[in-house]
């Protein structure tokens, strides 16, 4: 792995320091995020690891992708998951485990996912590109309007599917019991 | 000196958290958190790719924003049907969630 983007000699040991801070936080909110056992206390955490990922994509020099992080993810999804949280508030979530009995099982395929393409990294080798970072947001938006046009097009037409989609699941049922009752 | 390769062991280890998450949340919405968890992982591998081999080019970050985009467009749909769900069942666990069993 000689994949490097070479800089100034002394800001190797900042780099690395924010780098690893900011992966040792993001590593440990996320664990927080499927072990916590009141949801609405996973939901902050989640709202962390999503601030650190925007973090890391500025690091990366993605500054546009950081501020779009930062407005779709932390400023919309996780609003919409907080209220989901809020509005079927769970009384029982105190007492009872959010955790199913097949956790062991599953670590050992999430442990067996992250072995196998850690594996992959390390034995993979990747030409290196020396390109200083350059702010991105104007030439992001050439390549949506121009190459990027058909899924551009492709991904209004799914939010608009998405939109009444929502609407349709989230409005009220008639009392005559049209879309099925329950229980 | 931060490589892609830090990059790329940081989106495989948020990836396996957001598996087991999935695998073993009981909550409904903490199974859609965590595969936001998983969204952030493969948006992570994407722009390290685009950074450290690609660096003329904007084509992951491009990729990256459309992921950004649909999450958004799942997370509306998902949260609309779990709140749907809860308005039927009084519910939000997967395990109660049983109307298809024979």
């Amino acid at each position: 792995m000689e994949a490097r983007v070479p800089g100034p000699r002394g800001e190797g040991v900042m780099e690395a320091f924010a780098f690893y801070l900011m992966a040792a936080l993001a590593t440990a909110a996320a664990v927080l995020v499927v072990t916590e056992r009141q949801v609405f206390n996973a939901a902050l955490y989640l709202a962390a690891v999503l601030a650190l990922v925007a973090g890391l994509f500025g690091f990366l020099g993605a500054d546009f992708l950081a501020a779009a992080q930062v407005l779709l993810y932390v400023g919309g999804i996780l609003v919409l998951i907080v209220f989901a949280v809020m509005l079927s508030s769970v009384r029982d979530g105190r007492v009872r485990s959010q955790i199913n009995a097949q956790w062991l099982p599953a670590l050992a395929v999430s442990l067996a996912v992250a072995v196998a393409v850690v594996e992959a990294v390390r034995r993979s080798s990747f030409a290196a590109a020396d390109v200083q970072a350059a702010p991105t947001t104007g030439a992001l938006g050439m390549l949506l309007f121009n190459e990027m046009a058909l899924p551009f097009e492709a991904v209004s037409l799914a939010l608009l599917a998405a939109l009444v989609g929502a609407v349709f699941f989230s409005r009220k049922e008639r009392p005559d019991g049209a879309a099925g009752d329950a229980k | 000196m931060i490589g892609l390769a830090h990059f790329l062991v940081l989106g495989a280890v948020l990836f396996s958290i957001g598996i087991f998450g999935v695998l073993t949340r009981r909550n409904i919405i903490g199974i859609l958190m965590s595969i936001e968890i998983m969204f952030n992982a493969v948006n992570l591998n994407l722009v390290a790719f685009n950074r450290y081999l690609y660096g003329g080019d904007l084509w992951g970050q491009g990729d990256a924003i459309f992921v950004i985009t649909l999450a958004a467009g799942e997370a509306v749909v998902g949260l609309a049907l779990v709140l749907a769900i809860y308005r039927n069942l009084k519910t939000v666990y997967v395990e109660k969630m049983d109307l298809l069993k024979g």
